[in-house]
């Protein structure tokens, strides 16, 4: 009869896989390709930190999965009894409100919580070799799969004002897809920049706040003076505001403009944080 | 014909520096371009640069240095825990490290949690890590504190756990950095019998330590790191030798 270890060392070789294989650690950094290719390689490492991460929101709490509804319905119900009170109304506001607010609370819970996230798993980091890229982009994954959990309250918001989805609609997911990109272009960049410049976990929350009010949420943005409308238009994030407000509403649509500069904005931004992530790994694994 | 044997471990004209200044001048505009955070040239600090040695498959190598001489640097370097500023690093096979005594532990998850996602992590499965589970705590001896979470721990059962953790990754390559110096005689001597264990089994192991017992036990070469001169290698009796000439001269 063979040993135990023997056998659980066989069932060992099955599981574990390319990162058994050789490693190099130079000076000169890797190219993109190989950096995703090693994420892709230990995607089981990020599905396993994405799990973590739900666990811990809903964790010692009584609503759990009801606060993911909750947060985004009392925010709607905020801003719509704020402009009631001011009588800027849209009609069916609640609805104008909440297509537009869900896509940026994803953005905007993004921006707020990456630039801790090496900070936070330093111990992690600093016992266990993996693609480091992945901590940030375990963190846009919990963002996202919670936003996803938020949409019954847009579809109920929409039920309730007869609201069907219009030709716009076909664009959403590829908005969705840019907003990705966005969300984790900024997740590298803010995570990787944090653990030198501690000033941004300080800092985001004000600048994410003020953002609120410059892009098209409680207002629509062909409401603005047209050289207004240009500068907002540079935001890739309005653009993917737009789309998701016309899927709805789209007597809302301003043009394609915003839409083209989210694309261009999505592809910066998603390769120029993966490219600064791999120039300041050194010094980030240096400060940790 | 057996395939030709790689070595484990391949250091070439490695190098790595510090920022002197804790409050340097950060440009952001060098962040960006250059990802660096310091200014060029003045204010940075080199532990060690051009150091070259191999590790071959089932042999044990200890490094032997003065404090802050950069030994537990390589280690995290071969680890790939950090990143050289100079040379290259070629390891063949998973790694297995003791750096800290932490293994990376999360300080308000369990135990429980904690060898699994360090497990995870590792590569294992659910299933797999189900199965030397309880090995994992029997040996680390801290069977009743499974759902303790490790920050009520003592250091003596962290370091019992990590150590027992990181030896059931059956990890090729192991790099332990001293951690068995704080433990108790028992905790040591249990260590030792795992390590001799695992070293007849033919694992290649990087050791740091300041305790010859241990170095004459497990190492057959060593490294000794020094200061402006290149490392001096050889069989570990010269090496030690060597190094405690060199401290008595002090």
């Amino acid at each position: 009869m063979p040993p135990p270890e023997s056998s659980l060392g066989l069932a060992g070789l099955r599981f574990r896989r390319l990162h058994e294989g050789t490693q190099i650690r130079s000076a000169v950094g890797q190219p993109i390709a190989d950096r995703i290719y090693g994420i892709w390689d230990r995607r089981d490492v990020l599905r396993m930190l994405v799990d973590r991460g739900l666990r811990n929101k809903y964790a010692n709490s009584v609503l759990g999965y009801a606060w993911s509804l909750l947060e985004p319905a009392m925010l709607v119900v905020t801003y719509f009894l704020l402009l009631k009170i001011f009588h800027r109304s849209q009609p069916a506001y609640p609805l104008f409100i909440t297509s537009v607010i869900l896509p940026w609370q994803w953005f905007a819970t993004v921006v707020n919580s990456a630039p801790k996230t090496l900070r936070q798993n330093s111990r992690l980091i600093t016992s266990i070799a993996l693609p480091r890229e992945i901590y940030p982009l375990a963190d846009v994954v919990v963002k996202a799969v919670e936003f996803l959990l938020s949409l019954p309250i847009l579809f109920v918001v929409a039920w309730i004002y007869h609201a069907a989805p219009s030709r716009y609609a076909a664009l959403w997911p590829l908005a969705l897809l840019f907003e990705l990109m966005i969300c984790v272009g900024l997740a590298l960049l803010l995570s990787a920049l944090n653990t030198v410049l501690r000033d941004i976990e300080r800092g985001i929350g004000i600048v994410v706040r003020m953002m609120f009010y410059v892009v098209p949420i409680l207002y629509p943005l062909i409401s603005v003076t047209p050289s207004m409308r240009r500068w907002e238009s540079y935001n890739p994030i309005v653009g993917i505001l737009e789309v998701s407000r016309a899927v709805w509403q789209p007597a809302y649509w301003s043009g394609w403009r915003p839409f083209e500069y989210s694309a261009i904005g999505a592809v910066v931004i998603l390769v120029g944080g993966f490219s600064v992530f791999a120039r300041l790994e050194r010094t980030v694994l240096k400060e940790l | 014909m057996p395939p030709k044997q790689k070595d484990a471990i391949v250091v070439k004209d490695v190098g790595i520096k510090f920022a002197i200044n804790r409050r340097r001048r950060i440009g952001v505009k060098n962040l960006l371009l250059e990802g660096r955070a310091a200014a060029t040239g003045e204010g940075e600090y080199w532990p060690f640069r051009h150091i070259s040695f191999r590790v071959k498959k089932g042999e044990s190598v200890g490094i032997v240095g003065r404090n802050g001489c950069g030994k537990s640097t390589l280690l995290r370097l071969v680890a790939g825990v950090m990143l050289p500023d100079e040379g290259t690093i070629q390891v063949n096979g998973g790694v297995g490290a003791m750096i800290e005594l932490s293994a990376g532990f999360v300080n308000d998850l369990t135990a429980r949690e904690n060898v699994y996602l360090i497990s995870s992590l590792h590569g294992f499965s659910r299933e797999q890590t189900d199965e030397r589970f309880d090995d994992i705590m029997r040996w680390a001896g801290v069977e009743r504190f499974v759902d303790t979470p490790v920050m009520h721990f003592s250091s003596g059962m962290r370091a019992r756990l990590a150590f027992s953790i990181v030896t059931r990754m059956e990890e090729p390559i192991l790099l332990v950095d001293e951690v068995l110096a704080v433990g108790d005689k028992a905790f040591r001597q249990k260590c030792g019998v795992v390590i001799d264990g695992m070293l007849s089994e033919g694992r290649t192991m990087l050791l740091v330590s300041h305790n010859e017992n241990d170095l004459r036990r497990w190492c057959q070469r060593g490294v000794y790191l020094r200061r402006e001169r290149p490392p001096f290698q050889g069989p570990i009796e010269e090496v030690l030798e060597m190094y405690y000439a060199d401290e008595d001269r002090e």
